[in-house]
């Protein structure tokens, strides 16, 4: 259809205008001009379907006017008009992309003809042209989306704060980000293309391995948690790990993911936390127990102490039946009742129990002494509801604490004192230093046990000695044990370090006890020791408020 | 006469054993014994007694309702807990309620002791009207300006323990308070607190916010007695006889007790004023007219004088026997049996002085309350000039 087209005809002869608009004008809706100028008015103002031109005309070319039709409107059918037929001509006019080229003179047949043509071919092209943009428009698009996934994908890997290690299945390196570089201190060029196990990564390296295996033979996933691994500043650390199974090359053919982080951190809080639970728990308790105990406690000395005087009161009436019984004796030495009581002394064997009674019952009031005293120190030791700082006697601390872990050192060492008795109160968080002081205790006991002959009877000491050092208290704590060898001396109060056999100890001890000193009460705590001889922990206290 | 004892506990088996480990002593005391609080009272309105010794944690009535019952219905016994417990809260419960407080297990020589002292000070102050009346006053009266400014810092959350004990420090009753308390059995201290900013800081001043707050562990004075030139004396008397005893040498036990003891001399007035207000101001006017020392017009009048009352309070409140002593016996010396240049004599010289620096400068020197009679006795009147020098000279050093 291209009735009604619009069309614009220009030509600087006004007889092939008219004889153009007479042609068209049935079929099409006509604009004509003379001369370029004012056809561009015309092109500027409206819209045309098609313009048919010439080209020689006075002024400007047809060619030029072609150009800026071509600019104004890209979707216009254009046609010449033109008597020249000359090579060049045709090939510049050509080269303006024109839809039809009608060489004058021409019948009306022709030019409706051409025109149609035109119309149609510039339509479909049009149509063409229309569709080819949506599609570029929609390919556009869609890369648009594809960058922005991309991007994506990479700010989000770039992101993890996981390790991730990607394993082809010959177990060689193919992903290594940007955390296991800071994580495992190794770094991804080095890392990539480098077989997995050749790599020299200091971590629990048979548990890994074991991992990896486990996870290609059966493709489960497998969790590796606390996996000990060295960190990079050289310190003791943990890994949790994920290692799961990856599809390369279809089935039979699987490629290795680890994932994880470094958990030290972590556990280290979580230790932390448990610890003051701990020691929550065991303050209550001991609170607790106190009071059971101190209320038989006081009535089982009671009785005893009744039981000495009462002793002390019977001896005096059997001195006094003694002489009685001399007198009687002398009286009438056979009378049956003398005989009776004579062999009563006998049967109960009085002089033992002379001698005997009184020291049980001396030993039973220092027993119950001793129980008072370990009830007390157990109290003190834990110190419950101690969550603010108060002024404590270190001296006092420090005998509440080897009377609570008396059994801790009493088969290894003797325990010996110097406790400087002007020591000042120490501001302090007395469950916790009690805790360091048991930990440091207790360490010195395991040394001690590490040197002694099995079986032995031999012991070997423990001193503990306070000063006061102007508005410092320092508490030295040493014993005979075995020392620390100097390669691992640095490392006595990092985290999870431990030369126990598993179990035995957490590696916490030394570390907790090192932050309890220093950062919650701004103290010191150093070690001297001699590999052999023994080890002196030493620890320096600021008074605090009270001096 | 034999004293009458009554001991309250909810375990029978401790009563028991308190019955047996005490039978020594049935010359002297006549002891009962009740299972519950209740039965502690009905034993008490049936026969008085003149020392409660009570557990705490008991079903019904605890120790400290039953011990704020005794202090109200017979107010001259004196109330001592035996606890197993030592927590804080319980002990706060009752702090206002007890005189003194033990802790299980206490052993026989300790509670004959405690018990003993309590006896023996029912002896030295005659009179039930008066036993009655100090037995019942838990807290001192403080000098106002002090008081307020206590209870403004108990409104502070974060003033700090060494704000507060400084405050403490400038006033009598609340010295002797704190240093009641923090020398109480319950802290189970080591050591002897006689600096009174230093107790306040052991305490904390979250559990003194508490006491002060829930328990009226302060109190103000009433606007008959010049609180503050009391404090002043009393300070200058702390003062001169710790430098006399710096100047004796003697050791720090005893120089602890020489200067609570001169702090505390002249407590009893406080008590007076506060319990007796009308005879206090007429003791007052009398001393002032007829130019007798104070103590011998309240011997007149009441039958004893503030340096009875004082020490039978300070007796009651656990301090030790020597500061007792030397508050109840620093005008009399002589009377107390013990021949020695002890903290007593001390206090007795640094009072005397005291006072004689204080009638120089308002020109009467009639008044001398030196016992120069046991200064010759001791041989220690040539003593004399040193002391007044050293007490003279650091006076004008103030």
């Amino acid at each position: 259809m291209t009735e009604n087209a619009r069309i614009l005809l220009v030509d600087d002869d006004q007889i092939i205008r008219g004889l153009l608009m007479r042609m068209l004008r049935d079929k099409y809706i006509c604009d004509q001009a003379a001369h370029v100028p004012s056809a561009r008015q015309c092109l500027v103002a409206n819209h045309y379907d098609a313009l048919i031109t010439d080209i020689l005309m006075q002024g400007e070319s047809g060619v030029e006017l072609i150009r800026f039709a071509r600019q104004q409107d890209p979707t216009m059918a254009v046609m010449v008009v033109s008597g020249v037929s000359r090579q060049e001509s045709a090939r510049e006019i050509l080269d303006a992309d024109v839809y039809g080229y009608i060489v004058k003179p021409f019948n009306q047949n022709q030019l409706l003809i051409t025109l149609d043509n035109a119309l149609r071919r510039c339509k479909l092209e049009n149509r063409q042209r229309l569709d080819q943009q949506a599609l570029e428009r929609e390919v556009a698009a869609k890369t648009a989306d594809l960058e922005k996934s991309h991007r994506q994908v990479a700010s989000l890997m770039s992101g993890i704060t996981s390790i991730l290690i990607g394993l082809s299945p010959d177990l060689r390196v193919v992903q290594w980000n940007a955390a296991a570089e800071t994580v495992l201190g190794i770094s991804g060029p080095d890392a990539l293309g480098a077989e997995f196990w050749e790599l020299e990564l200091s971590w629990d390296r048979p548990r890994m391995r074991q991992g990896v295996e486990q996870c290609l033979r059966t493709g489960n996933l497998i969790d590796l948690d606390h996996l000990r691994f060295q960190r990079v500043n050289g310190k003791d650390g943990f890994l949790g790990m994920r290692i799961s199974a990856v599809d390369c090359n279809g089935p039979g053919c699987a490629g290795v993911l680890i994932m994880g982080a470094d958990i030290t951190d972590r556990i280290l809080l979580e230790s932390q936390l448990t610890q003051a639970q701990k020691l929550e728990s065991i303050g209550q308790l001991a609170a607790g127990i106190a009071h059971e105990i101190n209320t038989p406690t006081q009535y089982v000395g009671d009785n005893v102490r009744f039981f000495q005087e009462a002793f002390d009161d019977f001896r005096q009436v059997i001195d006094a039946f003694q002489i009685l019984l001399q007198h009687a004796r002398q009286l009438d030495p056979v009378h049956p009742s003398v005989r009776q009581t004579e062999q009563c002394l006998v049967d109960a064997d009085l002089e033992y129990l002379d001698e005997e009674v009184p020291k049980a019952i001396e030993q039973t009031l220092e027993g119950v002494q001793r129980i008072s005293s370990i009830v007390r120190s157990m109290k003190e030791f834990s110190h419950p509801g101690s969550d603010e700082m108060t002024p404590v006697d270190i001296n006092k601390a420090l005998t509440s604490t080897y009377t609570v872990a008396r059994n801790e050192w009493k088969y290894v060492a003797e325990l010996q004192t110097d406790f400087d008795p002007n020591l000042p109160l120490v501001t302090c968080f007395p469950g916790e230093l009690n805790q360091v002081f048991l930990n440091i205790i207790i360490n010195a006991a395991h040394a001690i046990e590490a040197v002694l002959p099995k079986n032995g009877d031999q012991k070997g000491a423990i001193r503990i000695a306070t000063c006061a050092r102007g508005d410092h208290v320092e508490v030295r704590i040493s014993d005979t044990g075995c020392g620390i060898p100097d390669d691992i001396r640095h490392r006595i109060f990092d985290p999870f370090f431990t030369t126990k056999e598993v179990g035995k100890g957490t590696g916490q001890g030394l570390a907790i006890a090192h932050r309890v000193i220093t950062e919650k009460h701004d103290g010191s705590l150093h070690v001297e020791t001699r590999p052999g001889s023994g080890t002196t922990f030493i620890i320096n206290l600021p008074v605090g408020e009270i001096t | 006469m034999k004293r009458r004892i009554l001991f309250v506990d909810d375990e029978k088996r401790v009563l028991d054993g308190l019955r047996r480990m005490l039978r020594n002593m049935r010359h002297e005391w006549d002891m009962a014994f009740a299972e519950s609080g209740a039965q502690a009272l009905a034993m008490m309105d049936q026969q008085g007694v003149d020392v409660v010794v009570s557990d705490m944690r008991m079903p019904q009535m605890d120790g400290a309702t039953l011990l704020k019952q005794v202090k109200d219905l017979h107010p001259g016994a004196v109330r001592i807990v035996l606890s197993g417990y030592a927590e804080r809260e319980m002990v706060m419960k009752a702090f206002t309620a007890a005189h003194q407080y033990l802790t299980k297990p206490t052993d026989a020589d300790t509670l004959k002791n405690v018990i003993g002292r309590a006896c023996a000070l029912r002896d030295m102050l005659a009179g039930d009207a008066l036993q009655q009346l100090v037995s019942r006053t838990d807290s001192l009266p403080s000098v106002p300006v002090a008081y307020t400014r206590i209870m403004e810092l108990m409104e502070q959350p974060g003033a700090s323990a060494r704000q507060i004990g400084r405050v403490v420090a400038e006033d009598l009753a609340m010295t002797a308070k704190v240093l009641q308390m923090v020398n109480s059995a319950f802290f189970g201290l080591p050591k002897r607190f006689s600096d009174v900013v230093q107790a306040v800081v052991y305490i904390g001043s979250e559990t003194i916010r508490s006491l002060v707050l829930t328990c009226g562990l302060f109190s103000h004075l009433s606007d008959n007695i010049d609180g503050e030139a009391l404090f002043y004396h009393s300070q200058q008397v702390s003062g001169i006889a710790k430098r006399i005893a710096v100047v004796e040498k003697m050791d720090k036990a005893a120089t602890d007790d020489v200067l609570m003891a001169g702090l505390l001399h002249d407590v009893g007035k406080l008590i007076i004023a506060d319990q007796f207000p009308d005879d206090f101001v007429e003791i007052a006017n009398q001393a002032k007219t007829t130019g007798r020392p104070m103590h011998e017009v309240e011997y007149a009048l009441l039958g004893a004088s503030h340096a009875e009352v004082g020490a039978y309070l300070m007796g009651l409140w656990g301090l030790s026997d020597t500061v007792v002593e030397a508050i109840a016996y620093h005008h009399q010396p002589a009377n107390c049996a013990v021949a020695a240049f002890d903290p007593l004599r001390v206090v007795h010289v640094a009072d005397a002085f005291a006072h004689e620096l204080q009638n120089i400068e308002v020109g009467n020197a009639d008044v001398d309350l030196m016992d120069h009679a046991l200064m010759e006795q001791l041989e220690l009147a040539d003593r004399l000039d040193v002391w007044r020098q050293a007490a003279c000279r650091k006076e004008e050093e103030r």
